[in-house]
């Protein structure tokens, strides 16, 4: 049995996908390859926006998620974020 | 209101050492956990951040003002007036209600930190209720001391559950480092009595301190 994901774990998840697509991908496929529920993944894709990791672009096909910079240093320096948070009970 | 240690001579600079190495380590921790917010904009790491930067600058308060008596006391050892007396009094008095102040916010907000909630009436309500407990007590000491191992012991309770669900060994280590706290804030309170108690309070916290930095340093290396 898998163990369940935590919020970073699912973010970091989302950011991947959206990374490699070269930055540029939609709503469906994001859905598809992070394994999420529709609902879980607006929220989650809300807090990204919010959190400047994604831009969410309106296109004439449709909406589009592109990553940011700042979602770049998160995938970059992921594995501290991951081993800080996790060792301090923050996870 | 003044915290009345017995101390040992042979251990009066060695305490204030010891509370910068306190304040440094606090402060170490407090920096990553600000540079991890910024990365993650994970709100815990934001609390934990500010919780120990306050413990941090509380020992620091403390260190600072038990040097500036120690050596106003060897200046003045030979001619002690009432007017010394007083100024190091009042000076004190300031200090340990600041320390007090600092070090019981970081605890609250270590505590507050393991909550799933994030309201600030709830913050404001924990830490008001705190202060006013400890500063309306007829003994502030042992009220303070008594508040500070309530929230040492939740504090711990909350990582040995973490180590419970995650099976990870430095939520445990966490545990015991928050545990040896609550001991040192239990063991302060006999050291109006006790020469010793004051040393062991601060080798516990010494033990506890060393332990939060091992688990920084092994956090940090893997990049």
């Amino acid at each position: 049995m898998s163990k369940k994901r935590t919020r970073l774990e699912v973010m970091h998840d989302i950011l991947q996908v959206v990374k490699n697509k070269n930055g540029k991908i939609k709503p469906t496929h994001i859905l598809y390859k992070s394994n999420l529920s529709h609902q879980m993944m607006e929220e989650y894709m809300k807090e990204l926006i919010e959190k400047k990791f994604i831009i969410e672009n309106s296109e004439k096909t449709g909406r589009t998620y592109s990553i940011t910079q700042k979602g770049m240093n998160f995938l970059d320096k992921y594995g501290l974020i991951k081993e800080f948070t996790s060792s301090f009970g923050l996870d | 209101m003044a915290l009345i240690h017995l101390v040992p001579n042979w251990f009066l600079r060695f305490d204030i050492g010891l509370e910068i190495l306190f304040a440094i380590v606090t402060f170490v921790v407090a920096y990553y956990s600000y540079k991890i917010y910024k990365l993650s904009d994970q709100e815990e790491s934001r609390i934990l951040s500010f919780a120990f930067l306050s413990i941090s600058i509380s020992y620091l308060i403390k260190a600072v003002v038990n040097l500036l008596i120690i050596s106003d006391v060897d200046d003045k050892i030979s001619n002690v007036s009432f007017a010394n007396i007083n100024t190091l009094q009042n000076v004190g008095a300031f200090a340990n209600s600041a320390y007090i102040v600092l070090f019981t916010f970081g605890l609250v907000l270590l505590a507050y930190m393991t909550f799933k909630i994030r309201s600030l009436r709830a913050l404001s309500l924990l830490l008001a209720t705190n202060v006013f407990v400890i500063f309306l007590s007829q003994n502030r000491i042992l009220s303070f001391y008594l508040l500070s191992s309530l929230l040492t012991i939740y504090i711990s309770a909350h990582y040995y559950l973490e180590y419970i669900k995650k099976n990870n060994y430095k939520n445990l280590a966490l545990f015991f480092a928050f545990i040896f706290l609550f001991f040192s804030g239990i063991i302060f309170i006999f050291s109006k009595v006790y020469y010793i108690s004051y040393v062991i309070g601060h080798l516990l916290e010494l033990g506890s301190y060393l332990i939060i930095l091992l688990i920084l340093i092994s956090a940090i290396r893997k990049k």
